[in-house]
């Protein structure tokens, strides 16, 4: 037993996070908000430079073929700066599944993702609402064991605003014509998987982030003659949010082993993580808000930025309480008729 | 990375597992917590000890095997899997011995951590005064230097067992010219000297072994004195520092705790409404949760890391979890949950009591308020109240 990443996967994340905080610190958010696209010009190529579009996608396909162990610590520095880009969905959980599905079609769309950095929307039963759709090159679509990918101008969308003003989310009213469709439920599990997995570290990012925030913040602020920080309820509101964050964290990278090993169990795993990530998240949202007080709820703070990305992610691909009751179900059983009520 | 357990570690767990199964009492002992049952409970330790297995990681010179640090988790996962009894040794095993091991002289090694092991020598806390709780530098009880050893006075109090132990340890002010910290020195005395008087508390939960301790001029000899004299504080430092991180409650102990819990609703929860039913997925997802955590735990300390500040939010996670998981218990037992004995009581009571004590998690082993500032001000930075 070794639970611990390795030099290189720290090495992969610690050049990921140097590259995000030069490129897409709250100043650039923000401009990605104010955009038509909500994205942030030379983001999408920088990242692509990294190789990362081809992280989950084999080397026989030009990609590197990374376990998801490899790349989790760079999903997580990801939600860590709440990027604008559709990363994840291209790279993490549409270009595996692309390849997987193996047909000339599909290899076509891998090597323009791997080589000329196309991007991949995603929308799923459970994350029905593609992100950055408007921008994006294709949009896989799965429901059930079905999995279409159209060229995204093929999609009828019916354009949303999210909270989060970059993620420009869009649900999927039909298409016109597929490069492919298909009926793999295997296929469509393991991206469902991963979409809430990326989900799940993203959120442990999110709120790491939103904590750094308030604990700076309460360490600066001074109210009483003395930093707010001070004070024992603020302490112990950070404190829960530390500890709710740190106590997802195992579970996640967990999952990724689950499914890196193809755990039988790797359902449940996935969605224990999501459980605990999206409860995570949301009360780091709470506790930074609160610490951070009037000025927190301002426009100008920075930390709305990162609360409404995790409001979004909370809800995606199942939020705790779906999760919750999926494990209950899975450990309990179905929950036995009533019996009718004793006059 | 690597989430399997070893051959090496699958071995061992087998070892445990046959063990125990063919061990481990078929129905419950009385609680240790009672004279009665702390006497069957020794001689649990006495087995336990005679098969080497009540102090698994330590050197066999003392009774150990020399287990690592993983198979020590194993072998606990496996004891609560097993519903072997509660272990009456250890706040000696777990709490005084790695203060012997880190402090102690050669002699006092070579005296005390066999019998511990082998249960033949009983330790009980003395750590609290009824003034001094979680503000442990506020400590009142005396040590006067006399000839050949020191005279101690004072009282102690929330002595779990010391009704029924032979030894005490605890932290009395050898210069009173000091003031907190300063000034401290850490003693072992025998719980039968002249001077020396226990007396029970009654607990919540009903068990008597809980005691104050009275001193009035207990001589002790300069072999008890554990550590530099005045240097008490940071002997206690460090004994401190593993009872609220993993040596106090292993994941084992939560693992078991889950598992019973999805037990009893097979049992005793078809009526149970999904608001109990998500409970129980909540436990169990957090037993999980604390077991990978203590993995990368362990694995950091074994790559050379400090378990420092971090086992605050250890304690603060398992106690608050245990508290929940029992509340949970109950929700299954509905009126039932108060009945402690009798023939509708559901399995004698057990969970009521598992209840009132998972209540004491939150208190003892440094509160978990006192865990939540050192977490804010130590982990994240923040500064001093």
């Amino acid at each position: 037993m070794h639970f611990a990443f390795t030099e290189d996967q720290h090495a992969l994340r610690d050049s990921v996070r140097a590259l995000l905080g030069d490129l897409c610190p709250p100043p650039v958010l923000r401009i990605a908000w104010a955009s038509e696209d909500g994205r942030v010009p030379g983001l999408w190529q920088a990242i692509g430079d990294l190789g990362l579009l081809g992280m989950s996608v084999s080397d026989r396909s030009g990609g590197l073929a990374l376990p998801v162990l490899d790349v989790l610590l760079v999903l997580e520095e990801l939600g860590y700066a709440a990027v604008p880009e559709p990363v994840v969905e291209t790279a993490f959980v549409a270009a595996p599944a692309i390849e997987a599905v193996g047909s000339a079609e599909a290899r076509g769309v891998i090597a323009e993702i791997v080589e000329a950095g196309a991007s991949v929307t995603v929308s799923t039963d459970a994350a029905p609402f593609a992100p950055w759709a408007s921008s994006a090159r294709y949009a896989l679509i799965i429901r059930g064991a079905e999995l279409t990918l159209c060229a995204a101008d093929r999609v009828q969308w019916r354009h949303g605003q999210s909270v989060d003003g970059a993620r420009h989310p869009s649900a999927v009213a039909g298409w016109s014509g597929a490069v492919f469709s298909v009926s793999d439920p295997i296929v469509a599990a393991a991206a469902r998987r991963r979409g809430t997995l990326a989900a799940s570290a993203a959120l442990l990012g999110l709120s790491r982030r939103m904590l750094a925030m308030a604990v700076e913040y309460a360490k600066v602020r001074e109210q009483f003659d003395r930093p707010i920080g001070a004070f024992q309820a603020v302490q112990h509101r950070l404190a829960d949010a530390a500890i709710a964050t740190e106590f997802a964290r195992p579970l996640v990278v967990r999952a990724a082993w689950s499914i890196d090993t193809d755990d039988p169990d790797g359902e449940l795993h996935v969605a224990m993580a999501k459980m605990m990530a999206s409860d995570a998240g949301t009360t780091a949202a709470k506790a930074a808000l609160q610490v951070h007080g009037a000025i927190g709820y301002s426009y100008e703070c920075d930390l709305h930025l990162y609360m409404k990305r995790a409001w979004g992610l909370a809800a995606a691909f199942g939020d705790a309480p779906t999760h919750r009751r999926a494990i209950a179900d899975a450990l309990l059983g179905p929950r036995a008729a009533q019996p009718p009520p004793t006059p | 990375m690597d989430l399997r357990f070893s051959a090496a570690e699958c071995a061992f767990r087998d070892a445990c597992r046959t063990w125990l199964a063919a061990n481990v009492p078929s129905s419950p002992l009385p609680s240790g917590d009672t004279r009665e049952g702390f006497r069957r409970h020794l001689e649990w330790e006495r087995r336990l000890f005679d098969a080497g297995w009540s102090a698994v990681s330590w050197p066999r010179a003392y009774g150990g095997r020399e287990a690592t640090l993983f198979e020590w988790l194993i072998f606990e996962e496996e004891y609560y899997l097993a519903g072997a009894p509660q272990r009456v040794t250890q706040n000696g095993i777990f709490l005084l011995a790695p203060s012997i091991f880190a402090f102690g002289t050669d002699a006092q090694k070579e005296r005390f951590l066999r019998p511990m092991a082998a249960a033949q020598q009983t330790w009980a806390q003395a750590w609290s005064e009824p003034n001094s709780g979680s503000d442990l530098a506020s400590v009142r009880s005396r040590a006067r230097r006399v000839e050949g050893g020191w005279r101690l006075s004072g009282q102690k109090t929330w002595s779990t067992r010391a009704a029924f132990c032979d030894m005490g340890y605890g932290l009395f002010r050898s210069d009173p010219d000091q003031t907190r910290h300063r000034g401290l020195t850490y003693f072992l005395f025998p719980l039968d000297a002249p001077g020396v008087t226990v007396r029970g508390v009654g607990r919540l939960d009903g068990d008597d072994g809980f005691a104050e301790i009275f001193l009035d001029d207990a001589f002790v000899d300069d072999s008890l004195v554990l550590g530099e004299v005045g240097r008490g504080w940071d002997v206690a430092m460090a004994t401190t520092g593993s009872e609220r991180g993993l040596s106090l409650r292993s994941p084992g102990r939560f693992m078991a705790t889950a598992r019973r819990l999805v037990g009893l609703h097979a049992r005793a929860g078809a009526h149970a409404g999904d608001a109990t039913r998500d409970a129980i997925a909540q436990v169990w997802t957090e037993a999980e949760a604390y077991r990978w955590y203590t993995y990368g735990s362990v694995t950091r300390m074994l790559l050379g890391g400090e378990f420092g500040a971090e086992s605050s939010m250890n304690k603060v996670f398992w106690s608050e979890l245990d508290v929940r998981a029992q509340e949970t218990a109950l929700h299954l037992l509905g009126p039932a949950a108060e009945l402690v004995d009798g023939p509708d009581a559901i399995d004698g009571g057990a969970w009521m009591k598992a209840f009132e004590f998972a209540l004491a998690g939150p208190i003892y082993a440094g509160t978990n308020e006192i865990q939540r500032n050192v977490i804010a001000q130590r982990v994240l930075g923040l500064p001093r109240t």
